[in-house]
């Protein structure tokens, strides 16, 4: 129950009953992929021992009985070629074009009817033409033919004694056969190499992605698979192979070890579940099997490939599925089921092969193993597709917000920018404050209080009016430094400032001073120019009162309305604006109204007997 | 008579470079009982050797010296664990040097225009625990202690709320005595805490130097 409960464990119970339905199709119950053609099928012959190179030196040799199909491992271990002689009676030849039809023989046969030459498959020499996965069909003319009893002989040659197979073969006229022949070479040559030639092509292609991305090492080992492959199918449609039988066979030994090798260490990498010394054996294996390059002769290659070869890779082969399964046991990874499916088909297509060419099997059915890898070469490719493509979606998605980040850097950078040109522009107000303000100290303001201070001994009007004369100009040029400061871009301490300088004046004016600023709002726009505005403002408010209004409290407040105004309320308790319109209406309000406006600030005036209220207003949202 | 013999005397040297200034200050000085004028001098190097010879009560000093700056001398106070008052001399509105001299220990500061009376006032105000302060020192003490300091330094003194308040209501222009009746409490508790600010501003502005001289390496 905990099994079944287990969501990995249905579909690997899935995959063995897949691996049952392939063992049951491929070893039990092979479906007929080639129909009998139609035609006569000629299965009942004769044969001699022989080398033989044509029928006529055939004649004093005793013949022998045989059923087709004919394997010589069981009868003639030691023979390289055995010629076979079939009498056929023929009823009708009226067709033109004859033909006869090998379905399967190892190497290479040549027919000659009625002891006239048909046809042969290639070289009767070393090497020998290999068909042996390769039907055959030769046509004649009818002419050939004679109502009755016709002879026909075929010449077998193997490239090793061994390997000798002879099957069941078909005279009919060309177009009834034909069709059969050529079914049975699309599917087991054409194609064959037209797969070969795809595998080889993406080879070159997976290969230009490693070489493009030398990092991603599953490029170049896919590619090599590919490539070891694709070779170990040239033995399945190459007839006439450029080197001697026993290189060849060596080739196509040693490529199907390195191409199990290959997958292990792709399969090894692809999953990300690597085993350093199942690695290790493989590669050694694979390097040991190059040994039979340098075996003596072509009995000791195929012995060593067909029983121990090919058990290791059996062996190999079982890890690859097994190491799949666990991987998929681990991680349930839908990628590592597609290639157990892939995977479990060349194992038994593989064992398959196996059985065969270690005669355990009939050898007529021939090999398989070159069909289960298509589904996996393409699943692979796909794969390795699929990643590149994501690889480069990545990238992009990557390189776009790499490109949304160095734009926010860039705004960041920009506002940095800012934020240091309005330190610096700090900076310069403060070093040309401090460089005023140096001028000051013993320049123009100690000389006007120098000058204060000595007036300060004398009476009469006129002192006092160039004393008061001086002091203001004293105050304003406080203003003037005081609005440079930065430090006084804060409203309610420029006030405060505001305050202590003018402490002195209303002191002497004897009004009682009613002090109500509080905290108000940051101003964002407090610039030097307004600062020095408004404190012009408020103190042409408080002259006013001063001079005009004979009043005896003065009161200044701020505070906030409605969430965007400040108001600085000046209020006196002086006689009001009335009595002394004239005055009012002259050069104070009209100035106070140009500052205003000049700091887009709004004045409100309300005066009466009781008193004047001046209100400056000033947005700060 | 009487009075004189009741009355302290504050001992005293002056350092300043402007001779006007130095002979107006002298004689204020000379003709009030209440000092002695120990040494005048024009030099820092004068006014540094005269502060740690005749150890006065008072240090008056100026800022901009030629061949110095007055913020050494007050800083040579602390460091030689003298048991001097110091004051600063400030030219026409210069707040930001006099709080450069406050963290170096000043108690207070006076303007070198000032009238003769509001000068000696500021004095015996500073000898009797009376500390100045104007909106601008303020507002330069709430910035010195709310601002994010160098993360690594961990100053050892921060501002009460009592003492915030304070500071900002005098940044607004209130004086001691406003303070005190909005806050309700008496006039010399404010001028208390206002002098306990300028002693921690000066213990962190120690703390700050000390960590500054790790970081290069000087100690």
């Amino acid at each position: 129950m905990m099994l079944l409960q287990n969501r990995k464990f249905i579909p690997l119970l899935f995959l063995f009953f897949y691996w049952l339905c392939i063992n049951y199709f491929v070893l039990h119950n092979q479906p007929r992929v080639f129909p009998y053609p139609d035609g006569q099928q000629i299965s009942e012959v004769q044969y001699v021992i022989s080398d033989a190179e044509n029928p006529h030196q055939l004649n004093h040799y005793e013949w022998k009985s045989v059923s087709l199909p004919d394997d010589w491992y069981a009868t003639k271990k030691q023979t390289q070629q055995v010629w076979y002689r079939a009498e056929v009676d023929i009823d009708n030849t009226l067709s033109d074009i004859w033909g006869i039809y090998l379905p399967s023989i190892s190497h290479n046969a040549a027919v000659y009817i009625n002891n006239i030459w048909v046809g042969q498959g290639g070289n009767f020499s070393a090497p020998i033409s290999r068909h042996h996965n390769e039907p055959l069909l030769f046509k004649f003319s009818s002419d050939l033919l004679k109502a009755g009893s016709n002879r026909i002989d075929v010449r077998v040659k193997t490239s090793f004694h061994e390997q000798g197979l002879f099957d069941q073969f078909y005279l009919a006229p060309a177009k009834n056969i034909i069709d059969a022949y050529w079914w049975k070479r699309f599917v087991r040559v054409d194609f064959i190499q037209w797969v070969t030639l795809a595998m080889y092509g993406m080879a070159i292609v997976v290969l230009a992605f490693w070489v493009a991305r030398p990092q991603d090492v599953i490029y170049g080992l896919f590619s090599l698979e590919l490539f070891f492959w694709a070779t170990h199918n040239l033995n399945l449609f190459v007839s006439e192979i450029p080197v001697s039988a026993r290189v060849w066979e060596a080739m196509t030994m040693s490529t199907l070890g390195w191409t199990i090798c290959t997958m292990i260490f792709f399969n090894h990498r692809y999953t990300g579940y690597a085993n350093a010394l199942v690695e290790r054996i493989v590669l050694l294996f694979a390097v040991f099997g190059l040994g039979m390059f340098f075996l003596p002769d072509i009995q000791s290659v195929l012995h060593i490939g067909y029983r121990l070869w090919d058990a290791f890779l059996i062996i190999f082969g079982s890890y690859a599925i097994f190491h799949l399964v666990k991987v998929y046991w681990h991680n349930k990874d839908h990628d590592v089921y597609l290639m157990l499916l892939a995977g479990i088909p060349i194992l038994v297509f593989g064992f398959h092969d196996i059985l065969l060419v270690n005669h355990f099997w009939d050898r007529r059915d021939g090999l398989i193993i070159q069909f289960s890898v298509i589904p996996a070469a393409l699943l692979f490719s796909w794969f390795l597709v699929r990643r590149f493509v994501q690889s480069i979606n990545q990238a992009e998605k990557l390189s776009a917000t790499l490109e949304q980040r160095v734009k926010q850097k860039e705004l960041e950078l920009h506002e940095q920018f800012e934020q240091l040109k309005v330190l610096q522009k700090e900076q310069v107000l403060s070093e040309e404050r401090e460089r005023i303000m140096r001028d000051m100290h013993d320049g123009i303001g100690g000389q006007l209080v120098s000058v204060i201070t000595m007036l300060q001994e004398y009476s009469g009007d006129v002192f006092s009016k160039v004393q008061e004369k001086v002091q203001h100009s004293l105050t304003d040029l406080r203003f003037v430094i005081d609005s440079l400061d930065p430090l006084l871009n804060d409203l309610p301490t420029l006030l405060g400032m505001m305050r202590m300088r003018l402490t002195d004046q209303l002191e002497l004016a004897n009004i009682k001073l009613h002090w109500d600023v509080n905290e108000l709002p940051e101003m964002p726009d407090l610039s030097p120019r307004r600062s020095l505005h408004i404190m012009r403002i408020v103190q042409e408010a408080i002259t006013n009162s001063i001079k005009h209004a004979s009043t005896e409290t003065l009161t200044i407040s701020t505070g906030t309305i409605n969430n965007h105004q400040i108001y600085i309320n000046i209020i006196d308790n002086g006689n009001g604006f009335a009595e002394n319109e004239k005055e009012f209406s002259g050069r104070g309000i009209k100035n106070m109204k140009y500052r205003a406006k000049q700091i887009n600030a709004e004045i409100e005036i309300d005066s009466d007997d009781n008193g004047t209220k001046i209100q400056l207003l000033m947005a700060y949202q | 008579m009487d009075d004189d013999e009741t009355q302290t005397v504050y001992t005293l040297i002056l350092v300043e470079d402007d001779v006007d200034v130095l002979k107006r200050l002298q004689s204020l000085i000379e003709t009030n009982r209440q000092f002695n004028l120990l040494h005048s001098a024009t030099t820092f190097e004068n006014g540094l050797s005269a502060l740690l010879e005749y150890r006065p009560d008072i240090l008056l000093t100026d800022l901009g010296l030629p061949d110095g700056s007055g913020i050494d001398i007050i800083k040579a106070i602390e460091k030689n664990h003298l048991d001097t008052q110091a004051m600063v001399i400030s030219g026409f509105q210069d707040e930001h040097n006099v709080f450069n001299a406050l963290e170096a220990g000043a108690k207070a500061y006076i303007h070198k225009h000032d009238e003769s009376q509001k000068i000696t006032d500021a004095i015996l105000s500073m000898m009797s625990g009376g500390a100045p302060i104007s909106p601008v020192i303020a507002r330069l003490m709430l910035q010195k202690f709310q601002r994010p300091q160098k993360a690594s330094v961990d100053l050892p003194e921060s501002l009460t709320e009592r003492q915030i308040k304070i500071l900002k209501l005098v940044s607004q222009g209130f004086s001691s005595k406003e303070i005190s009746e909005k806050l309700s409490i008496s006039y010399y508790t404010v001028t208390t805490h206002i002098k306990n600010i300028y002693t921690k501003l000066q213990v962190n502005s120690r703390t700050e130097a000390l960590h500054e001289a790790m970081k290069l390496g000087l100690i």
